[in-house]
């Protein structure tokens, strides 16, 4: 297997898991503030 | 008289190339309307700059450098990365999240249709891309012109041009390239499902506190993602603050339209033919095209799998508008919504979806910086 190709996928799963983790994290906080100002 | 053909008999196939491609971004631009406001200043820029001895761009003259005015407008604009965060803070005083901000389960959709970037990078190094060239290339999938050229100028100078003109090229065909991958991806059944709409106040403090909290928190997790998310950011927060009307207004008119002349013709001024008639322009517009597809293949998907765990369905295309082409996707969405069943309004999910994809494309961005920095 191509290193660079192992990189770049090992990049891409990293990339993934911050997208969701940080998405995750803004969908927890709008819920939050929903509650608290609505 | 010698003097004055000089330019004539100094022009090349490769000139001729260029000019045709440029009279094609240029017809596109004003013909097809394919988002004329960068189309054209790009064709332009091109034409500009592959005129042989053209003062536009740095020529040497008898060994002494003359600058010329794009390569001025480069170094001040694009190299210092400050257009695509100028265009940031007038995007974001554009956008407004409350679609969003009513239906925060949308920010889901705004990361899965990342997929494809991630996807068309992994795939680029096999072609013989550094990974930060796969990087570059990629982000064509956010879909987002300002994070593409931003990622471009930090790790693929080189490669600006190309990347600049499939992002852009890309966004405009979303009509065309979104339905086919949604209809081979979903059932008829699956394309008509309805999604009750119900609008629900969201108070001034949340959408003042929504732009502040994002930005601090993508910093804390991206700091590379500071300049990205909080010039966007910032301008929402000019929006939503309501004591900046005026500002607003300037950043959504003036600041965006003086910003996207200079964009476009200094984006257009990297496409010289020289660098620009390579090989590997051609691969970077099919993996552009590439990131596209799995971007939207990504968001229907997920949307699929959201479906197994919850009692209301959602429509699968909403999951195909979290792409940030804004407005684009959303619309497209909700005719395709309409063509399976005039009584199916998806506009306002698809939306929301498509900011989120605003989000999601800029938090991409910033990772990928990070990650690779």
């Amino acid at each position: 297997m191509n290193e660079l190709f192992i990189e770049a996928v090992k990049v891409s799963m990293y990339g993934l898991l911050g997208i969701f983790v940080t998405i995750t994290i803004f969908f927890l906080m709008i819920k939050l503030l929903l509650k608290a100002f609505s | 008289m010698e003097q004055l053909l000089l330019g004539l008999t100094s022009i090349t196939p490769k000139h001729v190339i260029m000019y045709i491609i440029s009279g094609t971004l240029i017809f596109l631009a004003i013909h097809k309307k394919y988002e004329p406001t960068l189309l054209l200043p790009l064709g332009f820029g091109a034409l500009l700059v592959n005129i042989p001895f053209s003062s536009a761009i740095d020529q040497i003259s008898g060994g002494i450098l003359q600058r010329g005015a794009l390569s001025i407008l480069f170094d001040a604009g694009i190299a210092t990365e400050l257009f695509p965060l100028f265009i940031f803070i007038a995007v974001g005083a554009m956008i407004d999240f409350t679609p969003l901000l009513q239906n925060p389960i949308m920010l889901f959709f705004g990361g899965a249709a990342q997929f494809g970037i991630f996807f068309t990078m992994c795939l680029a190094t096999f072609f013989g891309f550094d990974l930060k060239e796969a990087a570059s290339i990629g982000i064509i999938g956010a879909a987002d012109g300002p994070t593409s050229i931003f990622v471009a100028t930090r790790f693929a100078k080189n490669l600006l041009g190309p990347i600049s003109v499939a992002a852009y090229s890309y966004m405009a065909l979303v009509p065309i390239i979104q339905p086919p991958v949604i209809k081979a991806l979903t059932t008829k059944e699956e394309r008509r499902i309805k999604m009750e709409y119900k609008p629900q106040g969201v108070s001034k403090t949340v959408k003042i506190l929504f732009p502040i909290i994002v930005t601090f928190i993508s910093g804390i997790i991206a700091p590379s993602s500071v300049s990205l998310i909080g010039f966007l950011m910032f301008g929402n927060l000019i929006r939503e603050c309501g004591v900046m009307d005026s500002l607003s207004k300037s950043a959504q008119n003036e600041l965006a339209n003086l910003v996207t002349i200079f964009l476009g013709i200094t984006i257009g001024s990297t496409m010289v033919a020289e660098q620009f008639l390579k090989p590997q322009t051609l691969m970077i517009i099919a993996m552009g095209l590439i990131a596209f597809v799995f971007d939207t293949a990504g968001g229907v998907i997920f949307a699929k799998i959201m479906n197994i765990f919850l009692n209301k369905k959602i429509n699968p295309m909403i999951g195909a508008a979290g792409i940030s082409a804004f407005p684009m996707s959303a619309r497209v969405i909700h005719k395709m919504g309409q063509k399976e069943d005039p009584s199916n309004f998806l506009l306002m999910h698809a939306v929301g979806a498509n900011v989120a994809g605003q989000i999601g494309s800029v938090i991409a961005g910033g990772l990928i910086l990070a990650l690779l920095s």
